[in-house]
């Protein structure tokens, strides 16, 4: 049925991702050894984090060779991290050389990528889970045409966000409370489809009478009953349905009818059935028998992994199709289904889900300036900034436009409230159109967008923390821990009538030391973006005070506005490009990132930008990584620690 | 016996006298004529201001500090209880929010976090359901905005209860496909003889389609559970079990209604229903307008105490607990004073646990919004009291804790707000403020309230393992 091509052998690609990881990183005098990057250490590292002293709990000193070092790859992940992030050395000791600092964290990531290898490729635990509440109303809309939120209807509580999406497995469950719900979902959802007002068909009438009208006997309504569910059954299991299958539900057919009730009512239990049925409502991937090596994945799961993955829900009849011949996993024929499904608008899904999710769209909601300082700051006002970043990217899909234009773009989306919200003229109407930019109107990228500059700011000013932060976390990846508990909040100048600006009142908070290390780095980003008042608006200046929009990070770069910010972010899109792969695999997986799918995120980081980050690349190469084409059995014993970032 | 006629006999068999000796206290009252014990927890954000709270001397109530005021009328109803404190410790992560949340109702030792996944130990509200729930048609009823925060109910260490903030939802699903009505307690002795005369009473017909329809996806998750690994087994498990629960309350709902419909007549209930309760689920999806609106918020508030009364009075559910408030709602008008109206935010700035730290202007705004929350509770009071229950008022026969899953705005654990109110069918005396030594767990004040629900328990979360346990885990002198 299903391709089951075995593959424990290590798969081309990962050869060739090991060069490609590994070469940049090093000094062209060759590889360098743990003598040399242990000489950078004792010189810049030891003397706080060695044998002496344990800053932070890190003793760097004890790690005597690649082996011990590669057993620990947590924290010398982390090493890398603050290295290539300018945090350490602090400022105030010697500074570290750039090709000392790039031999050090070179050779630290390639000890740990090696030592990945080395272990043999791994796609991750396997897992099962339900639903999302999102994938469940696309999926009931595939199956029955009709689009309706049966979970706001029904008060479903939100899905659980595990690491910032709603889709990972480990979070999903059902608890009975929440099983509850699907059956007033289910009844709901049926309620409106055998609703003739609510439907414009009337499906009830449609099925009594032409039941009634032909005269069929109990047992040609048996027959249509069981010819329907053949056909209904496979789209909603996602694979082919055995004559067993069928038989439960014609049983349940025949008990209506046993209890007289007419021919839609039965037809109504079956389908309330499917909706409730755990092969229905779960993702399941059966293990394959005996299986100890990871296998690649059979065509339908590969199927299921596509349509959830692109377009939040069930696949469709060509899919399924090809995936029942054995047929999709064919190179070729997997590249044109994507290349189909990217081009449906079902895709949107991609920017609806993913993107929103991804931009954190939700705290749009719940942002803080109000109406009583900002008259403006209506609820439709929000809802036209949170439609922006979605069409904004579902436009990089349907053109497919490079994805680091979601850092600076020429264009961006608008109706009338939000062009005239960002002063740009001549957008009329509440329809949104995609808008050229000048650049004296100081928008273009995310960063120009009503939405999050909203959400990241207070009750009646901005917050540089907060959109340094949503910098650093959302589009770089690398988010500041978060504060220590009762740390002391900035007291407000206005309160207290005092003439330090807000910056001075920040710099001193920032002067702690317990604070210092992170508010360096979080502080300036986000002061780079005070042109754009609370809730996103260009301004020269405030009331009182003018605007100190300049900011050195850690790393040394220096900038004065947006516009200097953005050309930062350029001269670091690497590290946006890497986040962003490692995002969108995430929410492909429905879990997690582990170490070893380190090489994954760094192949398709890679591919992407061969590729001139086209969108579709992006895409691609999460379909073709190896942990979205691979799966292993379920090992009970087999560590499960995830990786953290 | 097969599963589905034990589900049908469950009905008769509740009610038969030889099984009374086995039900907990709560239930043989209710068998014996008497209206049972009720357990209410109406819980709001934010913490207090001690200062504004605490009344100064112990003993009997006098005047009443400022927050605390709106009780005035019921002050003989009241039992205030201060110094005590949640010692547990957090894992993983939390912050200094989701730590005193995830405390709040389970008072656990410590509760974890880990790749999402939160556990604790089963809260007081849970524990009292487990015992007390069997009775009625919803063992316990969870409900207020349910945002994020909100896990304060366990059912069990890995197993948070999600909280229902739908009004219209909450109605519907106390009363989907039934009459609200209230017992006649008088009449409840007899009513188990009536099901002993004749048993078949209580059973419906045969299998409703709904069962069956539950049926085929029993059969379904056990066909596929056989085709799965051990860890994916793990979670069908977990849907067949939460399956047959509903499954369970399908029987309990056919059970009520013969039982209600023997009521009907009868009663002269007097229920007055929630007027301002929407047909349209849907009109309640959206909070931003409440969030931003006291006058909005306050009648959410006031439509929800009128669903817990509503609860209690029909028997549908005798634990019900009422996340109040939020940290991210606004309060213009409520706060009169400075600029800020962002709870957060004052909490921040005005509510830390030393006054001294405080900004004295937030301070007081926090503890306006206090006063507000404690006039809403009041309201609440004030229809119980009024209400008739078998003879007593349901205000009587009711335990309600009125507190705040933090101690102050600052998220601090340490001396809580909290209240008891109604005397708990005689086993509370109020009218009095009790203190307790500094850092007593506030564990031992739910292990007195399961007690009164039914529970042998003799400790309850770290009652008795906190480095601060006190009293032999116990509250001496509530009675």
């Amino acid at each position: 049925m299903a391709s089951q091509r075995s593959s424990s052998s290590l798969p081309l690609w990962l050869a060739s991702a090991v060069t490609l990881v590994a070469f940049p990183w090093w000094s062209a005098a060759g590889e360098p050894d743990f003598a040399q990057a242990q000489a950078v250490m004792k010189e810049h590292c030891y003397k706080c984090h060695g044998a002496e002293k344990q800053k932070g709990d890190v003793n760097l000193e004890e790690f005597k060779d690649a082996s011990a070092i590669a057993k620990e790859p947590e924290i010398w992940a982390k090493v890398v991290d603050v290295l290539r992030g300018g945090d350490m050395p602090p400022s105030k000791e010697p500074k570290m050389a750039d090709n000392s600092r790039d031999l050090l964290a070179g050779w630290v990531e390639q000890t740990l990528d090696a030592a990945i290898i080395a272990k043999g490729p791994d796609p991750g635990p396997p897992m099962i889970r339900r639903l999302t509440h999102a994938e469940y109303r696309r999926a009931v809309r595939d199956l029955f045409g009709i689009d309706f939120d049966s979970a706001g209807a029904v008060g479903m509580p939100e899905d659980p966000v595990g690491r910032g999406y709603d889709n990972l497995a480990v979070a999903l469950k059902i608890p009975p409370a929440l099983t509850e719900k699907y059956v007033s979902a289910a009844d709901e959802t049926l309620a409106r489809l055998f609703d003739p007002k609510a439907q414009g068909n009337n499906l009830a009438g449609a099925i009594n009478a032409q039941l009634r009208a032909r005269g069929a006997s109990p047992a040609q309504m048996r027959e249509t009953a069981r010819a329907l569910m053949s056909r209904l059954l496979p789209r909603a299991y996602r694979r082919p349905v055995g004559a067993d299958e069928t038989a439960r539900y014609v049983a349940l057919f025949d008990a209506a009818i046993a209890q007289r009730k007419a021919p839609a009512e039965a037809f109504r239990f079956m389908f309330k059935a499917v909706l409730l049925s755990p092969n229905f409502l779960f993702r399941v991937e059966p293990d394959r028998a005996g299986a100890t090596q990871p296998y690649h994945v059979n065509d339908l799961d590969l199927a299921s992994r596509l349509s959830f993955f692109l377009w939040s829900s069930i696949p469709d009849d060509e899919l399924l199709a090809l995936a029942s011949q054995g047929k999709l996993s064919d190179p070729a024929t997997l590249r044109a289904q994507v290349t189909r499904m990217l081009a449906s608008p079902k895709a949107k899904a991609l920017a609806e889900d993913f993107a929103a999710q991804w931009l954190q769209l939700k705290k749009l909601a719940e942002a803080r300036p109000t109406i009583e300082f900002f008259p403006t700051f209506t609820e439709e006002l929000k809802e036209s900034m949170r439609q922006e970043p979605i069409l904004f990217f579902d436009a990089l899909r349907t053109s497919n436009l490079p994805v680091t234009d979601l850092i600076d773009s020429d264009f961006t989306f608008l109706n009338g409230a939000l062009a005239e919200h960002y002063g740009i003229s001549g957008i009329k109407g509440t329809a949104f159109q995609r808008v050229a930019l000048q650049p004296e109107e100081h928008r273009g990228g995310v960063l120009g967008m009503g939405a999050v500059l909203s959400m990241t700011s207070h009750t009646f000013r901005t917050s540089p923390t907060q959109r340094g932060k949503y910098v650093l976390e959302v589009l770089l990846g690398t988010p500041p821990p978060p504060p220590p508990n009762n740390v002391a909040q900035i007291e407000d100048a206005a309160a207290h009538g005092e003439a330090k600006s807000f910056r001075e009142l920040l710099a001193q908070h920032a002067t702690d030391a317990s604070c210092a290390g992170c508010h360096k780095r979080i502080d300036p980003l986000g002061f780079g973006l005070d042109h754009y008042d609370a809730i996103g608006r260009w301004r020269e200046s405030t009331k009182d005070q003018p605007l100190d929009t300049a900011g050195v990070l850690p790393t040394g770069e220096k900038f004065d506005g947006p516009m200097e910010l953005k050309q930062v972010l350029k001269a670091k899109q690497q590290r946006f490009i890497e986040n962003l792969s490692e995002q969108m695999l995430i929410y492909a997986l429905g879990r997690e990132l582990r170490p070893a799918d380190k090489l994954a995120v760094k192949k398709i980081a890679a591919d992407l930008t061969q590729d001139g980050f086209h969108f579709s690349s992006l895409i691609s190469g999460v379909v073709n990584s190896y942990p979205f084409q691979n799966r292993r059995n379920f090992a009970p014993a087999s560590s499960t620690k995830t990786a953290a970032r | 016996m097969n599963r589905r006629s034990f589900l049908r006999g469950t009905g008769a068999c509740m009610a038969l006298p030889f099984l009374e000796s086995l039900l907990p206290r709560a239930a043989r009252a209710a068998l014996a004529g008497r209206p049972p014990l009720r357990m209410g927890i109406f819980t709001v954000t934010g913490g207090t201001v001690l200062e504004s709270w605490k009344p100064a001397a112990e003993g009997a109530l006098t005047t009443l500090p400022s927050i605390l005021r709106p009780l005035e009328f019921a002050k003989n109803d009241i039992l205030v209880l201060t110094g005590l404190s949640q010692n547990g410790k957090a894992e993983g992560k939390f912050n200094g929010h989701t730590h005193a949340a995830t405390l709040h109702l389970t008072a656990s030792d410590v509760v974890k976090e880990e790749g999402g996944k939160i556990t604790a130990s089963v809260s007081v509200d849970q524990a009292a359901a487990q015992i007390a729930g069997k009775e009625t048609f919803l063992p316990s009823l969870e409900m207020g905005l349910g945002k994020g925060e909100t896990k304060y109910s366990f059912s069990a260490p890995d197993q948070p209860i999600p909280y229902e903030a739908n009004p219209r939802l909450i109605f519907d699903r106390m009363f989907r496909g039934r009459q609200p009505e209230t017992p006649v307690w008088a009449r409840a002795g007899a009513r188990a003889s009536v099901a002993v005369a004749k048993p078949t009473v209580a059973a419906p017909a045969g299998p409703s389609l709904d069962q069956s329809v539950l049926d085929l996806v029993l059969d379904e998750s056990k066909s596929l559970r056989g085709k799965l690994g051990s860890g994916d087994q793990q979670r069908l498990d977990e849907y067949m079990e939460s399956v047959r629960a509903v499954e369970v309350r399908v029987a309990q709902m056919n059970r009520q209604q013969t039982s209600d419909s023997k009521d009907m007549g009868i009663a002269k209930s007097g229920l007055v229903l929630p007027k301002n309760l929407p047909a349209d689920a849907t009109v309640w999806k959206d909070d931003r307008p409440m969030m931003s609106d006291p006058e909005r918020h306050a009648d959410y508030i006031r439509l929800l105490s009128d669903l817990m009364i509503l609860a209690f009075q029909t028997d549908t559910t005798r634990v019900c607990t009422f996340a109040v408030g939020s940290d991210g709602a606004y309060f213009p008008g409520v706060v009169t004073v400075g600029y800020e109206r962002h709870c957060h935010t004052l909490e921040h700035q005005g509510n830390a646990a030393r006054p001294d730290l405080a900004d004295p202007i937030s301070r007081e705004a926090c503890r306006q919004i206090h006063e507000w929350y404690t006039s809403l509770f009041a309201d609440m009071i004030r229809k119980m009291k009024s209400i008739d229950d078998g003879g007593v008022s349901l205000l009587d026969n009711s335990m309600l804790l009125f507190t705040s899953y933090m101690a102050d705005g600052g998220h601090g654990r340490k001396d809580y707000p909290c209240l008891l109110a109604g005397k708990a069918q005689g086993t509370i005396k109020t009218g009095r403020h009790l203190a307790f030594e500094k850092d007593t767990p506030v564990a031992n004040l739910y292990l007195e309230m399961i007690q009164r629900m039914g529970s042998k328990a003799d400790e309850f979360g770290d009652s008795k393992t906190a480095k601060t346990a006190r009293y032999n885990g116990r509250l001496p002198g509530l009675a």
